[in-house]
């Protein structure tokens, strides 16, 4: 990104801290202890899961608060606990658009419009995957296996970030060699998958979403304490370069992933590609399949905790990555290959010694981990329900079971060898193009399916092959600075509508009596 | 617009957002 250089006095900055193994000792003790509370968890609160049904999605008794803490567990990962500040670090103000500010008008219209209706497919209908709710809806095993399919090709992409996460923030407290880092980062996701949590059980997420959210605000507080609050953050800001603290960047092109943060097209994008991919993201809309039915408290509850965890502590982490400028200056970019990414652990070291170090790392782990598991967990179930199950019924439950345990590992093998091969450059960006896919093609797949009672298996499938190869094109495009990552989101979004509905309305509905069962009575 | 005004504002904007829409979801609803 290209940054107007202006000449700074260096002392204004406080020097980059060295790691050293002193912080890395808290943080595998935080670590381990966040890891055996929930083994723990999981050992004393799960049913055994002895069938295929019960080892993808429980058994339809969780309540709200776990559902909800659950929610946010895993809409946030190590883009919102890590990422994010790196956005705001690297280009100012004008990243918080993208950085994550958007997290709560994102989420709600998840928990509104999908989880009930996510409920009732897996209750009425017996759905154990967002893939096999899909299978229902529109009577097709081709959507239910090509939607898998899709699903698994952009969870991968987010995969990797999950593992940069883990892996920068081994660096930050211990500064052993990237290799080293990555492979703590692998063996913690392994264990955590294998020993105790691997079915993602929601008890652990919980525990996962309360720490991240505990974990980010504090160090959000004490970033911003630390440079001396609201002003003094902006005038620090301004004193190295004044376009740091411009909501919209001119000065960057408008072109390329710089849209996001220069033009008021990649600006508004940024809103529509967090409003279409909470709801897009299967590993969110999965939180239901376990839930109980709710009543009215329950149901405040569960909009309590998501806001708890997904509000507060994320609009605060756009102000550490900005208070992590203000200390740091433009130095952290050369340290290669974090680089803004480590903005918040560094700042945490700086500004919050060891006990917020601890928290806030085993805060950024519980993201990833939360994140990761529960995609990893959607991945392997969508290969064995959605695919091998479909297309071959006869087979047992105990060889699917078997077998989705397998996919578990090479689902997390994948993406491991990807970051180990060719780490993405700035966690967000990398994320970003993900969730343009999965959010445009599943706003309207899932949210608008569950609603609109016309849309057919033609529409859906249209919309899939549309999304995948727009996304894919496209992101060659930006890359090569040809568009910018907000038309892009546009281009993707507003083809898949137009596709989804053109190949919905030349095309049949289901027949009445099936669509009576799914939707009720009622007209839509 | 300041900084600092606009994140204020995302923030008071996304509790009406929350505060809204769950009052919506939850009017008319019959606990079963």
């Amino acid at each position: 990104m290209n940054d107007i250089n202006i000449i700074v006095d260096e002392n204004i900055f406080h020097s980059v801290p060295t790691p050293d193994m002193s912080y890395g000792i808290w943080a595998i003790f935080g670590i381990g202890l966040m890891l055996l509370v929930c083994i723990l968890l999981g050992f004393f609160s799960r049913k055994k899961a002895k069938s295929f049904e019960a080892f993808l999605s429980g058994h339809n008794d969780i309540g709200p608060v776990i559902t909800g803490l659950a929610l946010g567990a895993t809409w946030l990962s190590g883009w919102a606990t890590l990422g994010m500040m790196g956005v705001t670090y690297q280009v100012g103000w004008s990243g918080m658009w993208f950085g994550g500010m958007w997290t709560i008008i994102g989420v709600m219209p998840c928990l509104f419009f999908t989880g009930e209706k996510m409920q009732m497919y897996a209750q009425k209908f017996g759905a154990r995957t967002v893939s096999d709710a899909l299978g229902i809806r529109f009577d097709s095993r081709i959507v239910q296996s090509l939607s898998a399919l899709v699903m698994i090709f952009f969870m991968i992409l987010y995969a990797v970030g999950q593992f940069k996460a883990g892996a920068t923030i081994w660096y930050a407290v211990t500064g052993l060699p990237a290799i080293w880092c990555l492979l703590l980062a692998g063996l913690i996701v392994f264990i955590y998958m294998i020993v105790g949590g691997y079915t993602g059980t929601q008890w652990s997420l919980a525990l996962q979403g309360a720490l991240l959210g505990i974990g980010c605000f504090i160090l959000g507080i004490v970033a911003l304490n630390f440079v001396g609050g609201p002003s003094a953050l902006n005038m620090k800001l301004a004193a190295e370069n004044p376009a740091l603290t411009d909501l919209i960047r001119r000065d960057l092109p408008s072109v390329g992933n710089t849209q996001l943060f220069s033009s008021p097209v990649g600006i508004l994008a940024t809103l529509f590609i967090f409003l279409t991919m909470a709801t897009g993201f299967p590993h969110n809309v999965a939180r239901f399949l376990g839930m109980r039915k709710l009543n009215k408290k329950d149901y405040m509850l569960i909009t309590l905790m998501v806001f708890l965890v997904a509000g507060p502590p994320i609009f605060l982490n756009a102000i550490t990555g900005l208070c992590s400028r203000a200390v740091f200056g433009p130095h952290l970019l050369d340290v290669k290959p974090w680089k803004a990414d480590l903005a918040a652990p560094f700042l945490s070291i700086v500004a919050g010694g060891k006990p917020v170090t601890t928290l806030y790392v085993v805060g950024v782990f519980a993201a990833a981990l939360s994140t990761l598991s529960a995609m990893v967990m959607v991945m392997a179930g969508n290969v064995t329900r959605d695919i091998i199950h479909v297309w071959r019924p006869n087979m047992s439950h105990n060889t699917l079971l078997k077998l989705t345990k397998v996919f578990i590992g090479i689902f997390l093998l994948i993406p491991f060898y990807w970051t180990f091969k060719r780490p993405p450059a700035l966690l967000a960006i990398f994320m970003g193009y993900a969730s343009i896919g999965l959010g445009g093609i599943f706003i309207f797949c899932t949210a608008f399916s569950f609603y609109w009672k016309r849309a057919t298996a033609f529409g859906a499938v249209l919309c899939m092959v549309y999304g995948v190869i727009a996304t894919l094109i496209g992101s060659i495009f930006v890359t090569k600075g040809k568009i910018g990552m907000g038309t892009l989101e546009f281009i993707v979004l507003i083809g898949c509508g137009f596709v989804y509905f053109f190949g919905s309305l030349v095309t049949k509905p289901l027949p009445q009596e099936k669509l009576k069962k799914l939707f009720g009575g009622e007209n839509v | 617009m300041n900084n600092w005004s606009a994140w204020w504002l995302i923030v008071i904007a996304s509790t009406l957002f929350t505060v809204l829409g769950l009052f919506l979801r939850i009017r008319g609803w019959k606990n079963e």
